[in-house]
C-alpha cells in the first residue's frame, strides 16, 4: 500500500443500512472537523471526514475489533442512507473499513447538516472492559 | 516542546499507521524520518508515535504508533451524570 497518498478501493458504496463510526466526542466539533478537512484538500484533493464502518450494523463488534476504537470514551454513530439523503457521499479509502465522509464544502451549513446525521454513544468496547484499556 | 501536529486517530492508513499533518506546526519544527514524537488529544489521550513519511510540501505525515493509546479523560467524559 503506498502511504503518502490516499487509497481508494475499488469496491460499491455500502449500503444505506451500513453504519459508519467516528470516535471522540470532540471529533465533531465544528473547527476540528474543518481542519481536518482542509488537511484532507491539500494532501487528496477533497474534503474527507474518516470513518469506520459497521457493514453488519454491529457497532459494539466493531469497537471491540479494532483496537483503535477501543480508546474513545465516546463514539459518534451515523446510517450510510442518512448521510445520503443529506447529501454525503461516502469513499473507501485506505483499509477496509476505513471510509471518508465526503463534503462538497466547508460551509457552516454543509458542515452542520453532516454533524446532524450522527449520534454520540458510550463506547460499547470501553463498558465491555470497564472503561479501561 | 509543543509542536501542534494535527492528527485524528480515526484516519487510518492500516494497523498501527495514522494520517497527520505538519501544516500548522510551530516554525522551524523538523519531522526527519524515523524520528519519535508524541502525539495525543483530549479524547484519545497519548501515545508515542514514529515519523514514517512526511511531505513537506503539503505537511501530510503518515506516523506509526508505538503503544496503546491511552484515555482516562473520555473515561471520565462518559460517566452518566
Amino acid at each position: 500500500m503506498a502511504m503518502g497518498a490516499v487509497e481508494f478501493r475499488d469496491e460499491e458504496p455500502p449500503d444505506d443500512a451500513v453504519v459508519v463510526i467516528r470516535g471522540g466526542l470532540r471529533s465533531l466539533d465544528v473547527e476540528k472537523v474543518i481542519e481536518l478537512c482542509e488537511d484532507s484538500f491539500v494532501e487528496f484533493g477533497f474534503y474527507g471526514l474518516s470513518v469506520f464502518a459497521a457493514f453488519d450494523g454491529d457497532v459494539e463488534a466493531l469497537c471491540l475489533r479494532l483496537d483503535r476504537l477501543r480508546s474513545p470514551g465516546i463514539v459518534w454513530v451515523a446510517n450510510c442512507g442518512t448521510l445520503r439523503a443529506a447529501g454525503f457521499e461516502l469513499a473507501a479509502t485506505d483499509a477496509s473499513p476505513h471510509f471518508d465522509v465526503v463534503l462538497p464544502s466547508l460551509d457552516r451549513d454543509i458542515v452542520d447538516a453532516m454533524r446532524a446525521c450522527f449520534e454520540a454513544r458510550d463506547n460499547p468496547a470501553r463498558k465491555r472492559s470497564g472503561g479501561q484499556r | 516542546m509543543i509542536r501542534q501536529l494535527t492528527v485524528d486517530f480515526n484516519r487510518v492508513v492500516d494497523g498501527p499507521l495514522i494520517r497527520g499533518n505538519a501544516r500548522r506546526a510551530v516554525p522551524g519544527t523538523d519531522l526527519e524520518i524515523g524520528s519519535v514524537v508524541v502525539v495525543g488529544d483530549d479524547d484519545w489521550g497519548v501515545v508515542s508515535a514514529e515519523v514514517v513519511e512526511h511531505d513537506r510540501a503539503s505537511g501530510a505525515l503518515v506516523l506509526r504508533l508505538l503503544g496503546e493509546l491511552m484515555d482516562e479523560q473520555a473515561s471520565e467524559l462518559s460517566r452518566p451524570a
